[in-house]
């Protein structure tokens, strides 16, 4: 490489030769063997260079645009920035969307959708148990009858006071005493006023939303026993239903609804207590079951002989003595 | 406001994906990288300077910064492989056409080892003729240099490259 119009060539490839000295190297390059190579050469490389091209997906660069905006506070709408930069890259990088066919892209977002449920629901639970614990000594030297009816006064409301006083008269007869002994029903407050359900329910997944959380963490001891009372409260009331006279029937709106929610509630303890081994718990529930199922199922006019039978089976089974000693019981060893 | 994000998003698609090539060869075939680095060249752009660059001076301001973000990488160590290349490259298919598949790979791998001999002006000034298709003048003005010297670095970077071609050709028709 002696030539020194080895460098114009070099500039007349790149079109940055003066023009009246475009066509004296054009002249010399037929003239010149080193040159003419070198102008190949040069024309050889640029291509090499030129095609080295990695292609780009056009999803990416909206992905990219859409992240810079996005980092400088402006939200300029892409019609494919919703989907993740990595993943654009990841796939176009592999010049292929094999990876991320509609079927992977299930699995990943059922398995994304199990985790974040998991958490919720582990995030929701977590502080009741703080809650729980953290208030159970206050709760311990409070009043008792301030608190522990106060939302079933609120379903109760419609019924005659006497009717509605008795169950908790007698509740309060065995909790005059302060704390320890008291059920786990006075303990956390915000637990019981997530399990009961207002008289605006309105279905039964509401049922299931609102009762699968507590189960899935430590706390199962408390909702057992505050559903164990629960129930009991129920069986008491619909006990006192009173007989309708002439054509009228007895009126168990109420106690349809708390059955309903109770049933739900009944089966996911019950389930809790056959796999944890609790056989004396899961019979209580097994046989409370029916019972609240056929509440449940009452028609919105029974007849005075089908809440009778009901009521029948309640006693025959002792129902509410088992179910008071047990959430006693479940209480006190939680404690 | 909304006429400004509208140029910024044409000037993104129309020069994201050639910054994204030039930081690639820059940085020796990390797509990964020279995407990311790509992407915060135009943040850069976006909080520092867009507005206030006369017209079509985006283009050079975005390279000159793309440069120094690719320097900064070189600095932080040339061995350095991010995990997220190696996968690309191991799960990168090859099912279509094979042969021509490993031969683009080769040509890209010869390319990318020449350009790695060359020192990093030359290279830069090479690539952003070759493949970006500037004029010496914007060459000069992305790297802040004068159009003679990018005249003399451009022909030096091809000379060095022939040479280097025709070694390599030569070693490969001995072993042949």
């Amino acid at each position: 490489m002696n030539c020194s119009q080895t460098e114009k060539v070099s500039l007349l490839i790149d079109g940055e030769l003066a023009p009246a000295d475009v066509s004296a190297v054009k002249q010399h390059l037929q003239e010149c063997s080193e040159c003419h190579q070198a102008h190949e050469a040069f024309l050889n490389l640029r291509s090499e260079i030129a095609s080295y091209n990695s292609a780009l997906d056009p999803a990416i660069v909206n992905s990219a645009l859409a992240e810079v905006l996005s980092q400088t506070g402006r939200n300029i709408t892409q019609p494919t920035a919703a989907t993740p930069g990595w993943r654009d890259r990841l796939a176009a990088a592999l010049g292929t969307d094999r990876i991320f066919n509609p079927g992977f892209a299930a699995v990943a977002a059922l398995v994304v959708l199990a985790i974040a449920i998991g958490a919720i629901a582990l995030f929701r639970s977590r502080p009741q148990v703080d809650v729980a614990k953290t208030s159970a000594e206050p709760q311990a030297t409070a009043p008792v009858s301030s608190t522990p009816q106060q939302d079933d006064q609120t379903a109760d409301s419609r019924k005659p006071k006497g009717q509605r006083q008795r169950p908790q008269q007698q509740l309060n007869k065995d909790s005059v005493k302060p704390a320890p002994a008291q059920t786990p029903e006075r303990l956390p407050s915000q637990p019981r006023r997530r399990t009961i359900t207002p008289p605006s329910y309105s279905g039964i997944d509401q049922t299931i939303a609102s009762n699968a959380a507590p189960l899935g963490h430590a706390d199962v001891e408390i909702l057992t026993a505050r559903h164990l009372e629960q129930s009991e409260m129920l069986l008491r009331t619909f006990r006192n239903v009173r007989t309708a006279r002439g054509n009228q029937s007895p009126d168990v709106h109420y106690e349809r609804q708390r059955a309903q929610q109770l049933l739900y509630q009944n089966m996911l303890i019950r389930r809790e207590a056959d796999v944890s081994g609790d056989v004396q718990l899961a019979t209580l529930l097994g046989s409370l079951e029916p019972i609240l199922l056929d509440i449940a199922n009452l028609r919105s006019k029974p007849q005075n002989e089908e809440v009778n039978a009901i009521k029948d089976r309640v006693e025959r089974k002792s129902l509410v003595p088992l179910l008071q000693i047990n959430s006693s019981a479940v209480a006190k060893a939680y404690e | 406001m909304a006429s400004e994000d509208e140029d910024f998003t044409t000037l993104f698609q129309d020069f994201y994906p050639s910054l994204c090539r030039f930081l690639e060869c820059l940085l020796g075939g990390r797509v990964a990288l020279a995407q990311d680095l790509a992407q915060e060249s135009f943040l850069q752009l976006h909080r520092t300077a867009w507005g206030t660059l006369p017209p079509g001076e985006a283009r050079f301001w975005l390279y000159r910064v793309a440069r120094n973000f690719a320097i900064n990488e070189f600095r932080k160590g040339q061995t350095h492989f991010k995990l997220f290349d190696r996968v690309v490259e191991t799960m990168r298919p090859r099912t279509r056409n094979p042969e021509e598949e490993l031969e683009t790979k080769e040509r890209h791998q010869l390319v990318r080892d020449m350009w790695q001999s060359l020192p990093e002006d030359q290279r830069v000034a090479l690539l952003l003729r070759e493949q970006e298709e500037l004029s010496y003048r914007e060459i000069g003005t992305v790297l802040n240099i004068s159009e003679s010297k990018v005249k003399v670095d451009i022909f030096r970077a091809r000379t060095a490259l022939r040479e280097n071609w025709s070694k390599r050709t030569k070693a490969q028709a001995n072993r042949a």
